[in-house]
């Protein structure tokens, strides 16, 4: 009762200042207003993107121009309403301005609907302003109309987007909503024009008499402070500023200018009143909002340790407390509050349980299908190449009597070896496009938000996880990405760490091996590449933690789920071929150059005796020599030939190259072989046994081991180089080599013993 | 409410008679989710408020500067291509993340106090 006593006082005090003003008295009779030739001014106001514009066009349809406000470089559209029938010979002039979120500005579209609401005194302000309310998301739009309630000017809310609340199982009542705010409210479906007519009659209603609107109730101990300054205010400066919204302001510490310091002084103290003496003298609590208002004392007990323990956010805790009531007697949630198919889906699929367990299946099913799907057309592209193109590529360069080293370069190298990798692609968009139809149908966000956990509980950084899924498609991005890591310590550790995310180009590596040597099971031997780059990611991670990173702190972080939909076309194709497209891009460049260096070092004879330029055997040139000497290291692992180091030192360069790279030495492609497909596959299946001495299984998971967690390619040094300096760049890539040669090792021997 | 016992827990803060708490409490609960995997609805109804009510008061917070939220789409660096290896020539995406985005993971983190 003290509380609607205080209101009524505070309501005859904004009135009898606005009597005050010596023009354009706002309490005026309408139709004096009219007679006076004088044109009311209406404001429309809200938050960004809650249909204003929309319904400033529908209200005034052509009658409007946009231009800057003066005196400010904000853009502001002004139209006449012709609301009938009416009073307003001459009609109102509409302001649509800014989108705004708080009258605390925070930019010069929020300063410029602050201003106009509450400077320059009764004669600068509009006469009635319409506070467009998103139906859809009340509390953020009441938040910002309860701040508006403190201006004094008159107000009419219009509702909008009430089809899209109720789409979402919200039922608004605008009577109810009318009654709760003590505010005329009126629904709007400006894109229908349904609604317009009563807004017209409630606005003009409003201008006939005009009543300052009823403040959100911020509860006692607030409303005295605030009653008390705003008595202060209005006697000097309530000319100018609205008495309640500068009392409010000052309470807030907000730099009004012209304020004296003595009043500045008085709403500090004010503020302070509010603060608690002893925050640690109360016990926490439960924190729910309805435990509130009614019931509250009269002066706050316990405002927690949370720096934001200021008058500003208790003003805001008070307004949410206001928009949690109005929302309570106008929403009817029961239908949003039953769980959607979404709630129900992720009940499985991010559960604690189940959610890891579901996202190594999916994963397994999307490598399994890409494998599965993508061997009939690999064959026929495989077929294409060895057949027609080898054929045409081969008539071409006899016709132009091409020199042999010329028809080398371009049969080994670009034909084999770009040829070999164009046999990727449909693997490639078939996995683009599975990966893509997670993303759109939004699981992806709830793998991510599994692995966040699993990173959790390991001790990782949980924003860690976005990078380290960015790598899955590539590393360089991934190391970019690291940026978004708040603290320096987190950014060093996952740049670290991003290397070991197996990328996509080592899976053309993994599928070309799986398909050889693994046969139905590819598609399991390739997951299971993956499911150890998670491994590996954790383990260097934790160590990594424990030796270099011991001080680092866990970041709290928490995500926004978006809803479950169906996969378009357009998304899922579009997506698919960006990645393809880059894939392709970056592949072919690497590659031809690659190509190129290969072809040149295996030309140069290595010492002499062995043939010239371009006409020794390529195991006796510089490249070849060069893979030799390192071959022998990978013995304990079982594929020390030179073969495979010769493509293990190309995928240093880049992983795209290593197919290309294993297609050159082979010289699958060249003249007089007997092409057919496979022939990479038999070449490989005879080293991998010579090499293995019959544990050929083994032998091949080593290589696979080797080449997921080794160095990946030249580009991410770079990156890793520019994110993470030059020593922990260096320091990443030789635990990279030791690592990848340990487990490669391990791997031959414990799978010897078993195969 | 949803009792999740792996996750490590501040104590919320308790209700303020001026206002009820939930926006601070809201601030509490983000600030302790370290346990990963934590989701706003979560958040919303350890509090006692709506979802579309947590919301809200995440982004009061986000203009307060004390909570930072993150478009987790794409996941690049926020100076956008300019400065990655992978930048096409015209400086734009090199590494395929370009064109239409499926629905968006939205991470709201803390921002250190300053």
């Amino acid at each position: 009762m003290a509380l609607q006593d205080r209101a009524a006082g505070l309501r005859r005090a904004t009135r009898a200042t606005m009597l005050e003003k010596p023009c354009c008295d706002p309490v005026e009779d309408a139709g004096d207003v009219a007679v006076r030739g004088e044109v009311p001014r209406v404001a429309l106001v809200g938050n960004p993107n809650v249909g204003k514009s929309t319904l400033f066009n529908a209200l005034t349809g052509a009658r409007q121009h946009v231009g800057n406000w003066p005196g400010k470089t904000v853009h502001v559209a002004r139209g006449t309403w012709r609301p009938e029938p009416t009073a307003y010979t001459d009609g109102l002039t509409l302001i649509d301005l800014p989108g705004t979120y708080s009258l605390v500005p925070r930019s010069p579209d929020e300063e410029l609907t602050r201003d106009l609401l509450v400077d320059h005194g009764l004669d600068g302000r509009p006469e009635v302003v319409v506070v467009t309310v998103d139906a859809a998301n009340l509390a953020r739009n009441l938040y910002f109309l309860s701040q508006v309630l403190d201006t004094g000017v008159p107000v009419v809310v219009a509702l909008t987007m009430v089809d899209v609340a109720r789409a979402r199982g919200l039922k608004v009542s605008a009577e109810s909503l009318a009654d709760a705010l003590g505010t005329p409210v009126v629904a709007v479906l400006p894109h229908q024009g349904q609604g317009l007519d009563d807004l017209a009659e409630a606005v003009c209603a409003m201008l006939a008499d005009p009543r300052p609107p009823r403040p959100a109730d911020l509860g006692s101990a607030l409303e005295e402070e605030t009653a008390a300054l705003t008595s202060l205010v209005a006697v000097g400066l309530g000319e100018r500023y609205a008495p309640r919204w500068l009392a409010l302001a000052l309470l807030c510490g907000e730099p009004v200018p012209t304020v004296p310091e003595g009043l500045r002084e008085q709403a500090r103290e004010a503020g302070r009143r509010l603060l608690p003496a002893d925050p640690e003298s109360a016990a926490p609590e439960s924190a729910a909002p309805d435990s509130t208002a009614t019931d509250s004392p009269d002066r706050p007990a316990d405002l927690g340790e949370l720096p934001e323990d200021d008058p500003e956010t208790l003003v805001a805790e008070a307004r949410y407390a206001w928009a949690h009531r109005v929302l309570a007697a106008a929403v009817d949630r029961r239908a949003a509050d039953r769980p959607t198919l979404t709630d129900r889906v992720d009940r499985v699929l991010t559960s604690r349980w189940l959610g890891i367990p579901v996202f190594l299946a999916v994963m397994w099913g999307v490598f399994t299908a890409t494998t599965t799907l993508a061997v009939p057309l690999q064959d026929g592209l495989q077929a294409l190449l060895d057949g027609p193109v080898n054929r045409a590529a081969t008539a071409v360069l006899e016709a132009v009597h091409a020199p042999g080293w010329l028809s080398g370069l371009v049969l080994n190298g670009l034909v084999g070896g770009v040829g070999q990798l164009l046999t990727f692609v449909p693997l490639m968009a078939i996995m683009f496009v599975l990966l893509a139809l997670l993303e759109d149908s939004g699981y992806m966000a709830r793998a991510a938000f599994v692995v966040d956990r699993v990173m959790r509980l390991i001790g990782l950084p949980g924003r860690a996880f976005l990078p380290l899924i960015v790598g899955f498609g590539c590393n360089v991005p991934a190391l970019a990405g690291t940026r978004i890591l708040a603290h320096r310590g987190h950014r060093l550790l996952v740049g670290m760490l991003i290397p070991y995310v197996t990328c996509s180009a080592r899976l053309t590596v993994y599928v070309l091996l799986a398909s050889v040597f693994f046969g139905s099971r590819a598609g399991t031997a390739v997951f299971a590449m993956y499911v150890l780059s998670i491994l590996l990611v954790i383990g260097i991670g934790r160590l990594l933690r424990r030796v270099l990173f011991r001080d680092l702190a866990d970041e709290p972080l928490v995500l926004e789920l978006p809803p479950y939909r169906r996969p378009t076309a357009r998304v899922v194709g579009m997506q698919s071929w960006q990645k393809l497209n880059a894939f392709l891009r970056t592949a072919g460049g690497v590659i031809v150059a690659t190509v190129a260096a290969v072809w040149l070092l295996s030309a140069i004879p290595l010492g002499g005796g062995q043939g010239g330029f371009g006409k020794v055997p390529l195991e006796h040139s510089v490249f070849g020599g060069t893979a030799r000497t390192i071959a022998p290291a990978f013995e304990p692992a079982g594929f020390g030939d030179w073969h495979s180091s010769a493509s293990l030192i190309t995928g240093f360069v880049a992983k795209e190259a290593v197919v290309s790279t294993m297609a050159q030495t082979y010289e699958v492609q060249q003249p007089g072989d007997n092409h057919h497909a496979g022939s990479l596959g038999t070449a490989l299946r005879s080293t991998f046994e010579r090499t293995s001495h019959g544990h050929t299984v083994p032998a091949v998971l080593a290589f696979m081991v080797f080449l997921l967690a080794y160095t990946p390619c030249m580009a991410t040094l770079a990156a890793q180089r520019a994110e993470i300096g030059t020593r922990l760049t260096m320091l990443g890539t030789g635990i990279q080599l030791a690592v990848a040669w340990l487990l490669a090792v391990t791997v031959y021997q414990i799978g010897a013993l078993l195969w | 409410m949803v009792s999740l016992p792996w996750r490590r827990h501040a104590p919320a803060p308790a209700p303020s008679p001026v206002g009820g708490g939930a926006l601070r409490a809201v601030l509490a609960e983000i600030r302790a989710a370290r346990g990963g995997g934590v989701s706003l609805t979560e958040v919303a109804q350890r509090v006692g408020v709506s979802r579309e009510e947590a919301e809200a008061m995440v982004e009061y917070w986000v203009q307060r500067g004390a909570l930072a939220t993150t478009d987790l789409g794409r996941g690049c660096a926020s100076g956008g291509c300019g400065g990655c290896p992978s930048a096409a020539r015209d400086g734009g995406p090199g590494c395929g993340t370009d064109g239409p985005s499926g629905p968006v993971l939205v991470a709201i983190t803390v921002r250190p106090r300053s």
